[in-house]
């Protein structure tokens, strides 16, 4: 079972949960609540759709909570839910969207180009590191569903390759596998940028 | 030369130590120490985007969830008794059709409606009622028609 301490009442909330006691689910989701919209928010990047999602997350938690055999940690298994939503809401969100700088509008283009240059334009390490942030962030938001899954996880949560293939139910080669892939675009991306500068 | 630099960049991608045979293909490769550069600046940029703070969640977040939970337990047992009864529509109707195709499939082609026999009556009653239906051309008819016509004339 999952790591958790002897005395933890975890255990008894997820337990009272099953049976349908909504105040023992409010613990629950007091618990994570800040991790769940740590995640929504780096991998969806929206802050006005935050709470929303993560309301839409917990409730789903709860109506599959019989499902929860005590496997996984509690954690693993709510973020995993966390994670597939927003993986769904991208690819709704995908269906009009364009992928990377490479494949942005002109009109996408300008916008990020504008962005970087009404900072200043150029001069110095701090200037430079925060047109990358500008840069990063929008290659972030266009990079395709799963690349963009795979990069936050990774590079913005700071999770190991177990971790990942443990939400993602991956084995751990495929998410080295598809964790090279996606950095290799996005660096692809980055360069063609900072090239045509 | 080319497949030791694809093997270096994939080696500078990875996490963990760098080893030193990438070092030294540094020292000599100007395209790939451009690479490690760029890789590099690229994940100070995705570090500096992982400081930018998540948003809070509001104060009583979990209270105001817990009070929602009857409403959505409520709304899912009704879609999942409606996708029940479509679906209990769904199997109703392809048992309705396959009992109807075996039907078709089973009754024999002599039956009465089928046979040659039947067919043959049928064909009797449908030339009745033709019969019925237009003047029949008798042999009276056929000698009223001629009535006025040149008497003797024959040749």
């Amino acid at each position: 079972m999952a790591t958790l301490e002897k005395d933890d009442p975890e255990v008894e909330w997820i337990r009272r949960t099953q049976q349908g006691d909504g105040d023992a689910y409010a613990l629950l989701v007091a618990r994570y609540e800040r991790r769940v919209f740590s995640s929504v928010y780096r991998i969806l990047r929206r802050r006005e759709e935050v709470e929303e999602v993560a309301q839409e997350i917990f409730v789903k938690a709860f109506l599959a909570v019989g499902s929860y055999h005590f496997e996984a940690a509690f954690s693993t298994w709510l973020m995993r839910i966390a994670i597939n939503h927003c993986y769904d809401q991208l690819r709704r969100r995908r269906s009009s969207r364009l992928t990377y700088f490479s494949e942005m509008s002109e009109e996408g283009e300008q916008a990020v180009v504008q962005g970087t240059e009404s900072r200043g334009g150029g001069g110095g390490r701090v200037q430079l590191d925060l047109e990358n942030r500008e840069l990063a962030e929008k290659m972030l938001e266009r990079a395709p569903p799963e690349d963009r899954v795979i990069l936050t996880l990774k590079e913005i949560e700071d999770l190991s390759v177990e971790e990942i293939s443990k939400l993602l139910r991956l084995k751990s080669s495929t998410v080295k596998v598809r964790l090279h892939r996606a950095r290799k675009r996005m660096l692809a991306d980055f360069r063609r940028w900072q090239e045509g500068e | 030369m080319i497949m030791r630099c694809r093997r270096v960049r994939k080696l500078i991608m990875e996490d963990g130590a760098r080893r030193e045979d990438v070092d030294r293909h540094l020292t000599q490769c100007a395209a790939c120490t451009a690479y490690a550069r760029d890789w590099a600046g690229l994940r100070t940029a995705l570090r500096r985007v992982a400081e930018e703070p998540a948003p809070e969640p509001s104060l009583g977040f979990a209270a105001r969830l817990a009070r929602q939970l009857p409403n959505a337990r409520a709304e899912a047992r009704a879609r999942e008794a409606s996708l029940e009864r479509t679906g209990r529509r769904f199997v109703l109707a392809g048992v309705l059709a396959a009992v109807l195709l075996a039907l078709g499939l089973l009754v024999p082609p002599s039956g009465p409606v089928r046979s040659p026999e039947a067919a043959e009556i049928q064909t009797a009653r449908s030339e009745a009622v033709a019969a019925q239906s237009y003047p029949s051309f008798s042999n009276q008819t056929i000698e009223a028609e001629y009535e006025f016509a040149p008497q003797g004339g024959g040749h």
